[in-house]
């Protein structure tokens, strides 16, 4: 099916900007969510998804659908804007900030879910201990859902080398989550 | 087949939904690590997919909007004012003050008369009806914990027929477009598309309707296609689905 995203950009480009509510309506949660499982830090996602929206405004005349899907085109902008912020931060003390209650309060209730707090925090944890590409990678696949090829695209790695590090990144979230804890004394 | 290939192939097999190859499963029939490694990833993956996703909080629609309004007033083109111009500006001035005038006679006539719906039942305004965001989050939860199929069903394509947003159309659209194989449902988009006047939601409904190859919607295609109304990037589209029929 068509993706109708690229007809609302054509509109914004054509001036409409008003057409910016409708991708942005569709994007903010997952841009948040991609870059709070990125950063495990609310207020910088509150800040980089801020971010993200102000340069979809200002640069949604540089976007060409023969690159990618709009879709893609924002996650770019999200994975650069991680990696900016990953750069400011190592000069910084690595510090990790866990979600708070106030988070989890506005967590979306889903009785799908099988697993524990606990569980869903010790995935949490698992993940901030992968690399940094290796984070992005599963977010982007596992749950934000991306194809190879989309990711590919917003990465500039080749569809080949995104499956196979892919499949890296989740023998080593595997790894470190059912890595057996030492027994405290 | 070694366990590093086997592996892959089953993890390739899960990422792009398709039975795993047999030399795969055959290989692990027979290999208890490789047995082990897939159940914690399937864990692992199932995890992740019932994990629930976070509102983003509502200073970053604030900020949004904010921007918005900024480049909106930024492009608008400014024109010289002519002598003409302020005449009008004159005239239509006199006309505002004397219009804001007689409303404000009657509205002080009629004022102790009138009770917002509002007051009278105690509830903020604000309340009274959800906001287009929180629908579309209510259309997304929904979507997600509904377990009444035909009642969801027929609370999104009464969304997709009478919302007055086209934001929140488009949410229901997307929630519906696994189920368009559904006869209801492809009648009620063949209603919307009658309806419809925005064309980003044209052209989705176009590929909703289409997709399953079913000519229902054919004739429909073809008014949009003849009205002069109609976007010419919608009527590209529709005539190009019309001919896949």
């Amino acid at each position: 099916m068509e993706n109708p995203d690229e007809i609302y950009m054509r509109r914004i480009q054509d001036g409409e900007m008003a057409s910016m509510n409708v991708l942005f309506e569709r994007y903010q949660r997952p841009m948040y969510n991609f870059f709070m499982k990125s950063t495990f830090d609310a207020v910088a996602s509150e800040e980089l998804t801020q971010e993200l929206f102000i340069r979809m405004l200002r640069y949604s005349a540089s976007y060409r659908p023969e690159l990618g899907s709009v879709k893609s085109w924002l996650f770019r902008m999200a994975a650069n804007l991680h990696i900016n912020y990953r750069n400011a931060q190592s000069k910084k003390a690595m510090h990790s900030v866990v979600l708070t209650e106030s988070h989890l309060a506005v967590a979306e209730t889903n009785d799908a879910r099988r697993f524990t707090e606990e569980e869903y925090e010790k995935l949490g944890a698992s993940l901030q201990q992968l690399k940094t590409e290796q984070r992005q990678l599963i977010v982007l696949s596992k749950y934000q859902g991306l194809k190879y090829e989309e990711i590919a695209s917003i990465t500039g790695l080749s569809v080949v080398n995104v499956r196979v590090k892919i499949h890296r990144a989740i023998l080593a979230l595997r790894e470190v989550y059912f890595k057996p804890t030492k027994p405290t004394v | 087949m070694n366990c590093e290939e086997a592996i892959a192939a089953l993890i390739d097999a899960k990422e792009n939904d398709y039975p795993a190859p047999a030399s795969a499963t055959e290989h692990l029939a027979k290999c208890e690590d490789c047995n082990k490694s897939i159940q914690e990833i399937e864990q692992l993956f199932s995890m992740i997919e019932t994990e629930p996703s976070l509102t983003p909080p509502a200073s970053i629609r604030l900020s949004f909007e904010k921007a918005l309004t900024e480049e909106m007033n930024a492009s608008k083109p400014v024109h010289p004012v002519k002598k003409t111009s302020i005449r009008f500006l004159a005239a239509a001035c006199v006309i505002l003050m004397v219009g804001v005038g007689i409303g404000m006679l009657i509205m002080n006539k009629k004022q102790d008369d009138i009770i917002h719906p509002a007051v009278a039942t105690n509830v903020p305004a604000r309340e009274l009806a959800p906001s287009p965001s929180e629908k579309i989050d209510m259309i997304n939860t929904s979507i997600k914990t509904s377990g009444d199929e035909d009642s969801l069903l027929s609370t999104l394509t009464g969304i997709v027929l009478n919302d007055k947003n086209p934001n929140v159309r488009m949410a229901a659209l997307y929630a519906l477009s696994k189920y368009t194989a559904d006869e209801q449902v492809h009648h009620s988009l063949v209603a919307a598309l009658k309806k419809e006047s925005e064309p980003v939601i044209q052209v989705l409904l176009i590929n909703m309707l289409t997709e399953n190859k079913n000519n229902g919607a054919a004739d429909e295609i073809r008014n949009l296609i003849g009205n002069k109304n109609t976007r010419k990037e919608v009527k590209m589209v529709a005539e190009q689905k019309l001919k896949s029929l």
